[in-house]
């Protein structure tokens, strides 16, 4: 029997994982529906741009024709920090750490919000459209240099990174199911696609990326590839890998480790392989069966996973609701996330960010201490008084029920017995002036603790 | 109907983050045969200024750059001069009005944010009258104040609907030879005309069979032709004194100047453009901005493209 307040916890924590969090009130709203209901609203989201696109375009002009990853940051970070499709953005962040482009060396904003925008499309549908969708984007492709790859000398980096870091991977025993004739034969199979040339951005700006296939510089003749053989092109190369066994294990372990746990549990991972490969590899069928699972939804599960800088910083933007309209402020949640360690695109390489404990060093937890305690201490932010009136209208006198009630106003977030144990210590030995100093000293206080990092 | 093609002149501008150049023009004005033109850049650049430039692409000097101190500006949003040569320059972010001699130098800001009477929520266009008052679009409290020069508040009109007089989100606006005042009503789609008083006269929304797209901006010349920057739909549209619809343009850039300049001493870019060809596509305004007109030419303000595209009027 699952209890009005169990529903709340599941709910907060499945929009921890599958989005960046919401408020005590979203929790409310949302609790008026199941569980299941939940997780089908959020894995159908409806593509389209936000409603405040426009403003975005108004205030932060210079993200419209984005000359740089830095330029194009207002755009994507106003939706991450206020798209109400909370798992289209968390899906694109997953699959911009796993489908990775440097916004560095490919040194072109618009394109990678293309990019962001083409993990928002495809990003839920069938891995192998998403697969051909990122094949064909000019920014992947002059990432990895597949512009010099032509029929009379193969570039292999891209048919190299499409099978061991996009799809086929290695399995649980470290080994891959293709070989390095494989590699070659993705290479001359890519032969011929790039992206078109555009003017340089220096003294008119950007141009849009485009696509660009070169019949005449396309290897056109039979090869061999994972045991077939055919005169197979791109096309054909990424559909036998989307429907490979070893693909549907390296998705869904990748989908594992970035929604439910740092540690790998192979048999929770192969069912949602056995789902990937029954559902043509629609990812919002794994997904649902993953969120829709008792493992996913057991104690085990919760406040275990590190937040990855963009959960912290978004997640506490959208706890403390301090934007309405885009001001300068949310134009630069992105330096807050590099300050943390992620500097948002521009991974650091072909293979991601590497999450986990790794997150966090001493430097990236002071950042993350300040900026938690900085935003949940501006009582100017709407979220702020609104958690304040909560706790005041349930008249709580004992710091044990205080502790807890500030715990449901955040989200319905765990501490360590041990963590609380602190925070009444230092409540018993401080006197304040008025209640609401009070909470807020409780507030800061808790999302300073070390559990407060894992999500 | 009467249709005008107006004749392309030349282009003024480089992208730029500082100096010679610019970095998101917005808008522009001219004052004693020389052009300011302001830059809006972004938030990680802050290379926001006002540039003073001839139309033969000389660059003289620039003020107004980052800052939150008097004489520098966050998030510019417009500019104007009085009948005094002052130039008037609007800070959204800041909300607060900056006032410079033409030389560049500062010389006095006032405002506050608020929606009391006479303070501001994100001002935006400007424009005097010719008793030297000064209107401001007051975008976010979807009103526009009327201010002595001193910043003194004299009246305002509109709220917030999409009712006729009504506001949502309005940015530019201009004010004819019988006082007539002219609001892009941004997030309606439409242009709104007031007489003085700030009682609507007409409402514009839509010209030659298709309707405004986000009209950002708008200004009146000296034979009342009116212009209207198609933001939404990176066209810029002209109306004849009695907004009888004349022609709508899409930019005809050619490479200006210093543009020349650069792709001649850097034959590697120089390369890169030919091999890329799109010398159509360079010719297009993207996100046109401010408008503005002296006895010959039109001054369109091509944000997203760095420049000044020059019309003969």
């Amino acid at each position: 029997m699952i209890t009005s307040i169990d529903n709340k916890i599941l709910i907060a924590h499945l929009l921890r994982r599958a989005g960046f969090g919401c408020t005590y009130d979203q929790i409310e709203k949302l609790s008026l529906m199941e569980y299941d209901d939940v997780v089908d609203l959020l894995i159908n989201p409806e593509y389209g741009p936000p409603k405040d696109q426009d403003l975005l375009d108004r205030y932060f002009i210079a993200s419209v024709e984005a000359r740089t990853a830095r330029h194009a940051d207002p755009q994507w970070t106003w939706r991450l920090a206020k798209s109400e499709k909370q798992l289209e953005e968390k899906i694109a962040l997953f699959w911009h750490g796993l489908l990775a482009v440097g916004g560095i060396k490919l040194d072109h904003g618009l394109a990678m919000l293309e990019e962001i925008d083409l993990f928002r499309k495809y990003g839920l549908g069938k891995f192998g459209t998403l697969l051909l969708k990122i094949s064909e984007d000019p920014g992947m492709m002059y990432w990895l240099d597949n512009q010099n790859s032509h029929k009379d000398a193969p570039n292999e980096n891209y048919g190299r990174e499409l099978l061991e870091l996009f799809s086929m991977g290695i399995d649980e025993n470290g080994e891959g199911s293709y070989t390095e004739d494989d590699v070659k034969t993705a290479a001359r199979a890519f032969t011929g696609w790039a992206s078109r040339p555009t003017p340089p951005p220096f003294f008119l700006g950007p141009f849009p990326m485009e696509f660009s296939f070169d019949k005449s510089d396309h290897d056109n003749t039979e090869k061999t590839f994972l045991g077939e053989k055919g005169n197979f092109n791109g096309n054909d190369i990424v559909n036998m890998v989307a429907k490979h066994p070893s693909t549907a294990k390296f998705i869904c372990k990748r989908l594992y480790l970035y929604f439910v746990s740092e540690t790998e549990d192979w048999d929770e991972i192969n069912k949602l392989s056995e789902v990937f490969l029954k559902n043509n590899g629609e990812i919002k069928k794994v997904l649902e069966a993953m969120f829709k699972s008792e493992h996913f939804k057991s104690r085990d599960i919760r406040f275990k996973k590190v937040k990855s800088p963009s959960d912290l910083v978004f997640g506490i933007s959208r706890l403390v609701d301090k934007y309405k309209i885009p001001n300068l402020d949310s134009a630069e949640l992105a330096i807050n996330t590099l300050l943390m360690g992620q500097f948002l695109m521009n991974p650091p390489s072909v293979e991601g960010w590497h999450e986990g404990e790794e997150w966090i060093d001493s430097g990236s937890l002071i950042e993350r201490i300040n900026y938690a305690s900085t935003e949940i201490s501006n009582t100017s932010s709407y979220g702020v008084k609104r958690i304040i009136e909560i706790i005041k209208e349930t008249n709580i006198s004992e710091p044990n029920d205080l502790i807890n009630r500030t715990l449901e106003t955040l989200g319905y977030i765990d501490i360590t017995e041990k963590t609380k144990e602190m925070i009444k210590d230092h409540l018993r030995k401080n006197k304040f002036t008025n209640k609401e100093d009070k909470i807020l000293d409780v507030l800061k206080i808790i999302v300073s603790t070390p559990d407060f990092q894992y999500c | 109907m009467v249709t005008t093609k107006l004749e392309y002149s030349h282009t003024i501008g480089i992208a730029s983050f500082e100096g010679r150049g610019f970095m998101n023009p917005i808008d522009i004005k001219y004052n004693n045969g020389i052009l300011f033109v302001l830059s809006r850049s972004n938030a990680s650049n802050k290379n926001n200024r006002v540039s003073a430039v001839t139309i033969d692409s000389e660059h003289k000097f620039e003020f107004a750059h980052w800052g939150e101190d008097k004489g520098k500006s966050i998030l510019p949003t417009a500019i104007v001069f009085d009948k005094n040569n002052k130039l008037y320059l609007s800070d959204e972010h800041l909300n607060r009005i900056s006032i410079f001699d033409c030389n560049g130098n500062f010389i006095d800001s006032w405002g506050e944010y608020g929606c009391d009477t006479g303070q501001f929520n994100r001002p935006s266009g400007l424009a005097f009258n010719k008793q030297n008052e000064l209107f401001i679009v007051d975008h976010l409290n979807s009103r526009v104040q009327k201010f002595d020069e001193k910043g003194k508040f004299i009246s305002s009109f509109g709220l917030f609907g999409t009712k006729e007089g009504e506001f949502n989100y309005p940015w530019g606006i201009a004010l004819d030879n019988e006082e007539n005042i002219y609001i892009a009503d941004w997030r309606n789609n439409r242009v709104q005309i007031f007489d003085s008083s700030g009682n609507c006269l007409k409402i514009i929304t839509n010209f030659n069979g298709s309707e405004f797209n986000k009209p950002s901006s708008v200004h009146i010349d000296n034979r009342g032709y009116l212009f209207v920057s198609n933001w939404g739909n990176n066209s810029v549209i002209i109306f004849d004194e009695k907004q009888n619809y004349l022609s709508e343009i899409f930019g005809d850039a050619s490479l200006s100047k210093w543009c020349q300049e650069f792709l001649d001493v850097n034959p590697e870019q120089s390369s890169w453009r030919e091999n890329a060809g799109l010398y159509e596509e360079e010719k297009k305004f993207w996100k046109p901005a401010g408008i503005e007109t002296n006895e010959n030419l039109i001054f369109i303000s091509d944000s997203c493209r760095h420049r000044i595209q020059i019309y003969k009027k």
